[in-house]
C-alpha cells in the first residue's frame, strides 16, 4: 500500500493527530488505496528537516505534503525544494484567498504558485469579561492602545490577585514560552516602526520607532504581566482555562468538547469572553497563514496535490480549522466561520481589514529566525533580572548587523 | 512496581531492549520514551534536552496517549533554582502536586569520575492528582540513568560516524586534485564537495592576488551546489575595516560577528606562512550552526587546499617564465630544486611526512639507439602525460636530466609514496608507442622507481636524492620494472651483511 507522508506543525496540542485523522476520515474513503503518515514536527523541527531533505537526498523519511508558514513558501522555493503546483494544475485558480495571502503562495520571477493556504490566524486581545469587570476597566475605552493596556495590567495586578488568587493579568501566546517576531510585530508597527525597508534590502531594527515597538511589548513580562513560566516549569494556565485576564490571540476559542460537564463549563467560559483588535495605533495586527506545499522530490505528487486542495478549500479543511480555532483561508470560509461568533465577530473583522502579513520576501525565514534567537536572547536576559532598555538596543543593532549581511548574501533583497 | 526484585527486572529488560540497533539519537529516545511508558504510570512523559549556552530545556519528545509527538516547550534554567539543581546533579529528582502530578528526573551521563548533564525526564498524570511515589520516583530515577547512558553511547558513535564519512569525503576531494589540471575546475568540484559532505549552505573562496594587495572572489557553491562567480568582489588588504582584510591579518573579528560566528567558519589559507586566500562556509540560511567537529577538518583540509591552489597558480606562473620542460610538460630541474628547498623548510616546522620518487625509463638507451631519437621523444612525452594525470594536484615533478624524472610527494611516507608510484608504473606499463619496423609493431615501456623519505632516510635534498638514487639503483639491479623506498635496499643489505657474519 501507498503511504502519503503529511508533515505538520502541533496545530491542536497533544491532539493533534487524532482531530488530523478525524478530520481526513472523507479522504481516506476517497482514497482506499492510500495510506496516509501524519508526522507532528515544531516550527524549529520542520525547519531544521526541510534543510536536510535538501542538503542530503537519501535522507528518510521524505514528505509528500508539509505545513509551513505561508512566509516560508519563498526561502524553499528558491532553494528548489518546492513543487511548482501550478505544473499539478494549470488552472489553478487562487481568487478565492484575499490578495495578501496569495502573494505568499508566490515566488520567483515567473510567480509562479508554490504553496497554497490551509487557515490564518488574525491577532486580537481577548479578555474575560468577570475579570476585567472586576479591577474596573472597560475594554472598549480602557483597551484602544498600549498604554491603556498597560494601565489595566495594572489594576488587574493589584485587584484581581487579591480577589481571585488568579495571578497573571496576561497570558503568553507563545508556545516556546519566549516572544518573537510574531509576537512583536505588532507593537512594532503600532509605534511606526519595521524590520525592513520596503524593497526589503536592510534592515531597521536599529531606528527608534522599531525599538520602542520591541520594549513596548517586553514591557508585559518584564513588569511581570505576562509570566513566561510557572515555578514546575510547566506553562502557566492561559485565558482560555480560565486562568489569565487576557491574551493576544489569533485563533477562536477551539471547538466544544463532547462530555456535558465539560460543554458546560466551556460554554459558560466562553460566554464570558470578549475580544478587541490589537491595542496600539490604528490596530494594526499581524495576520499569518499557515501554507501547504509539495516537496518536488515527492513520489506522490498527484495524491498529495488532492490531499492539498480538499485542506485548503474543500470541506475537510473548514471543519479542521474550526477544531482547531482556526480561521479557514478562503474569503468566504474566514467568513462562515465568524459568523458562529457573534461576541467576537466585529472585532475580529474591524482586525482583518487592518491586519498586515509578514513581508513576503525570499529569505525571511532565516531573518525571522535570526530575530527570535535575539528575543531568545533578551528573555534570558528578563529572567535573570538583567534586561534593560542599553542591552535591547544593543542586541537589536546586532541582529540589524546579522540580517543586513545575510540580505547583502542572498542578494534577493525583494 | 513495589518489590525490589521487580524493580531490578523490568530495569534489566529496558536495559536490553534498549541495547538492540538503533541508527541514532532520536530513534533511541523515542524507543526509550515508548519503553518507560510500559513502566512508568503516567500521561504523559517527556524528554527534554539541555541546551547549555542558552541554559534551558528544550523538548525533544513527549509521548502522549500512544503517540510520539514533537511538541513546542522551553524551560529557562535559572542558577541554583530546582530544576538547575536537578540537571546538574545537585537534586535526585523534583516533584510537583499542582497544577498536577509531574515529576522530573535528570538524564545524567557518568563513567568513572565523568559526568555530562543531557537532560530531563517529565513524567506527568495530567487528570488526576495522585502524586508520584517514593518507589514510583526511584524507579523514574533508574530508569533515567539508564536512558542517559545509552544517549550518550549513541552520541559518540554517532559523531564517530559521522567523522569517518567526513574523512572518506576529504580523501575523495584530496583525489579531485590529481584528476583537474585546470585550477578553477579544481577549485569548483571541491568547493562542491566541501557543501555536499559537510552539509553546508553555502562555501566561497577569495584568493589574495600576486602583488599581495587585494583579496579577489573566485567562486561560491551554494546549498544546491550552483556555482557562482565572485569576480566582481574585491577587498583591498590595507583596509582594516574589512572584515576579511582584518581576519587574515589575524587580528580579531568584529563584535558584530560574535552572534553569528557559530554559522559562519573563515578559514586563511596559508602556505609557508604566506596566506594566499580564504576559505568562507557558512549555514547562514538554515541557521544551524556548524559542528564543532567539522571545523577542525575543515581547517586541516583547508591546508591541502591552499597548497594545492598555490601549486596550480605556481604552474601558471613557471609556465610564464619558461620553467617548464618543452617536451615533458614538466618543471625542469632548476625549478624541482627551488621548489624542493621549500618543502624542506616546511616540512622542518611540522611534523607532516615527505617523500621523493626518482624514475628512470627502463632501456632508454636501447629505445634511442634501436627506435631513432624521435621515439624516444615520443615516450618522455607519454611520461609526462600520464605522471601529469595520475598525480596528486599537491605532488611536483620534474624531468631531473635525460630520461630521469624526480617527483617531490609531500604529505606522504615512503609506504604512501610507494601506493602512488603503483599507480603511475601501472600507467607507464599501460603505454603503447606505435613503431612500424618495430618486430610487435609497437614499443611498450617499463620503468624502475626509487623512494627516499624525509626525515628517515635523509634530511638534506641532495642526500634525499642520493638515497633515492640508490633505491633505483637496487630495482635496476634487481631486474628493472619495479619500486622499492630506500629502506628496502637497506634491508637487503643488512641482510647480506648478517648473511656473511654468519
Amino acid at each position: 500500500m501507498r503511504e502519503l507522508q503529511l508533515w505538520v506543525l502541533p496545530n491542536n496540542g497533544y491532539d493533534t493527530v487524532p482531530t488530523m485523522r478525524e478530520h481526513l476520515a472523507p479522504f481516506r474513503r476517497e482514497h482506499p488505496g492510500l495510506g496516509l503518515g501524519i508526522w507532528v514536527r515544531t516550527e524549529e523541527s520542520m525547519w531544521r528537516h526541510l534543510f536536510r531533505l535538501l542538503k542530503n537526498p537519501r535522507q528518510k523519511p521524505r514528505p509528500d505534503l508539509v505545513q509551513i508558514p505561508s512566509h516560508w513558501t519563498g526561502t524553499f522555493a528558491r532553494l528548489g525544494l518546492l513543487q511548482e503546483l501550478g505544473a499539478l494544475d494549470p488552472a489553478l485558480d487562487l481568487s478565492r484567498w484575499p490578495a495578501a495571502l496569495r502573494d505568499h503562495c508566490r515566488a520567483g520571477e515567473g510567480g509562479n504558485v508554490y504553496s497554497l493556504p490551509w487557515w490564518i490566524g488574525v491577532r486580537v486581545l481577548y479578555y474575560r469579561k468577570d475579570a476585567l469587570r472586576r479591577a474596573g476597566v472597560d475594554p472598549v475605552s480602557d483597551l484602544g492602545d498600549w498604554e491603556g493596556l498597560r494601565g489595566a495590567c495594572r489594576r488587574l495586578a493589584a485587584k484581581w490577585k487579591s480577589s481571585t488568587g488568579r495571578t497573571h493579568p496576561v497570558a503568553n501566546p507563545n508556545p516556546r514560552e519566549s516572544i518573537s517576531l510574531r509576537d512583536v510585530a505588532p507593537c512594532v508597527w503600532g509605534r511606526g516602526g519595521d524590520f525592513f525597508a520596503s524593497d526589503g534590502s536592510r534592515s531597521l531594527l536599529q531606528r527608534e520607532a522599531s525599538f520602542r515597538g520591541v520594549v513596548d511589548y517586553f514591557d508585559l513580562v518584564r513588569n511581570g504581566w505576562m509570566p513566561l513560566k510557572g515555578p514546575s516549569g510547566l506553562a502557566p494556565r492561559d485565558l482560555f482555562d480560565g486562568s489569565a485576564a487576557m491574551q493576544i490571540s489569533g485563533r477562536l476559542p477551539r471547538g466544544l468538547p463532547g462530555r456535558a460537564v465539560a460543554r458546560r463549563a466551556a460554554e459558560r467560559a466562553r460566554e464570558e469572553l470578549g475580544a478587541v483588535p490589537y491595542p496600539n495605533a490604528g490596530g494594526r495586527t499581524l495576520l499569518t497563514s499557515q501554507n501547504l506545499a509539495i516537496p518536488a522530490d515527492s513520489q506522490l505528487p498527484r495524491e498529495s496535490f488532492a490531499l492539498l486542495r480538499e485542506l485548503a478549500f474543500g470541506v475537510s479543511g473548514a471543519s479542521y480549522a474550526a477544531a482547531i480555532g482556526a480561521l479557514p483561508s478562503t474569503e468566504r470560509g474566514t467568513d462562515e466561520a465568524l459568523q458562529g461568533y457573534p461576541a467576537l465577530e466585529r472585532a475580529f473583522r474591524n482586525s482583518l481589514d487592518r491586519a498586515r502579513m509578514l513581508p513576503s520576501i525570499g529569505s525571511f525565514g532565516t531573518l525571522e529566525k535570526v530575530f527570535d534567537r535575539t528575543m531568545d536572547r533578551l528573555v534570558q536576559e528578563v529572567v535573570g533580572g538583567r534586561c534593560d532598555e542599553r542591552s535591547m538596543r544593543e542586541e537589536l543593532i546586532h541582529a540589524g548587523a546579522e540580517i543586513d549581511y545575510i540580505l547583502s548574501l542572498s542578494g534577493d533583497g525583494a | 512496581m513495589s518489590s525490589t526484585a521487580g524493580i531490578r527486572e523490568s530495569l534489566y529488560g529496558f536495559h536490553k531492549e534498549l541495547n538492540h540497533h538503533i541508527s541514532g539519537e532520536d530513534e533511541m529516545l523515542s524507543r526509550g520514551l515508548r519503553l518507560i511508558a510500559d513502566r512508568v504510570k503516567a500521561e504523559r512523559i517527556s524528554v527534554f534536552m539541555l541546551a547549555p549556552r542558552r541554559r534551558e530545556l528544550t523538548l525533544k519528545f513527549t509521548f502522549h496517549a500512544g503517540l510520539m509527538l514533537e511538541m513546542v516547550e522551553e524551560i529557562h534554567l535559572t542558577e541554583g533554582g530546582p530544576l538547575w539543581k536537578l540537571v546538574h546533579g545537585r537534586k535526585r529528582m523534583q516533584s510537583y502536586s499542582s497544577p498536577h502530578a509531574v515529576l522530573y528526573v535528570p538524564l545524567r551521563w557518568s563513567s568513572g569520575g565523568d559526568e555530562a548533564a543531557l537532560g530531563a525526564l517529565r513524567f506527568e498524570r495530567v487528570s488526576s492528582r495522585k502524586t508520584f511515589g517514593a518507589v514510583e520516583r526511584e524507579f523514574a530515577f533508574l530508569l533515567a540513568a539508564e536512558l542517559a547512558q545509552n544517549l550518550y553511547r549513541t552520541r559518540v558513535a554517532q559523531a564517530l560516524q559521522r567523522q569517518l564519512k567526513r574523512l572518506e569525503a576529504l580523501t575523495d576531494l584530496a583525489a579531485v586534485f590529481a584528476s583537474s589540471l585546470r585550477v578553477e575546475d579544481g577549485l569548483k568540484l571541491i568547493l562542491q564537495g566541501i557543501v555536499q559532505h559537510f552539509e553546508l549552505d553555502r562555501a566561497r573562496l577569495y584568493l589574495v592576488d600576486r602583488e599581495k594587495e587585494f583579496l579577489r572572489g573566485e567562486l561560491s557553491v551554494d546549498v544546491r551546489g550552483k556555482v557562482r562567480t565572485l569576480r566582481e568582489e574585491t577587498v583591498s588588504l590595507e583596509d582594516s575595516s574589512h572584515r576579511f582584510a582584518r581576519i587574515l591579518k589575524g587580528d580579531s573579528p568584529d563584535s558584530m560577528m560574535k552572534h553569528y560566528e557559530e554559522r559562519v567558519l573563515h578559514v586563511p589559507l596559508a602556505v609557508q606562512g604566506q596566506k594566499i586566500g580564504l576559505l568562507i562556509v557558512d549555514n547562514l540560511i538554515s541557521q544551524e550552526t556548524v559542528a564543532g567537529e567539522d571545523i577542525g577538518l575543515l581547517r586541516s583540509f583547508a591546508g591541502q587546499i591552499a597548497l594545492a591552489v598555490d601549486n596550480a597558480r605556481l604552474f601558471e606562473e613557471v609556465q610564464a617564465l619558461s620553467l617548464y620542460d618543452s617536451l615533458t610538460g614538466l618543471p625542469v630541474r632548476r625549478y624541482f630544486n627551488q621548489r624542493f628547498q621549500e618543502e624542506l623548510y616546511r616540512v622542518e616546522r611540522s611534523t607532516e611526512p615527505l617523500s621523493i620518487a626518482m624514475i628512470d625509463v627502463d632501456f632508454f638507451k636501447s629505445i634511442n639507439d634501436s627506435y631513432g631519437h624521435q621515439i624516444g621523444d615520443q615516450a618522455l612525452k607519454k611520461i609526462g602525460v600520464v605522471i601529469n594525470k595520475r598525480l596528486r594536484k599537491i605532488d611536483f615533478p620534474a624531468r631531473f636530466g635525460g630520461d630521469e624524472i624526480l617527483i617531490l610527494l609531500p604529505q606522504s611516507k615512503a609506504e604512501d609514496a610507494a601506493k602512488i608510484m603503483e599507480r603511475l608504473l601501472g600507467d607507464i606499463r599501460d603505454i603503447r608507442i606505435p613503431v612500424s619496423f618495430a618486430r610487435a609493431g609497437e614499443v611498450r615501456l617499463t620503468a624502475s622507481i626509487g623512494i627516499a623519505a624525509y626525515p628517515e632516510d635523509a634530511r638534506s635534498a641532495d642526500d634525499l636524492i642520493a638515497r633515492a638514487d640508490e633505491a633505483l639503483y637496487w630495482v635496476k639491479s634487481k631486474g628493472r620494472d619495479g619500486i622499492a623506498t630506500f629502506q628496502d635496499s637497506v634491508r637487503e643489505r643488512s641482510g647480506l651483511r648478517r648473511k656473511e657474519a654468519a
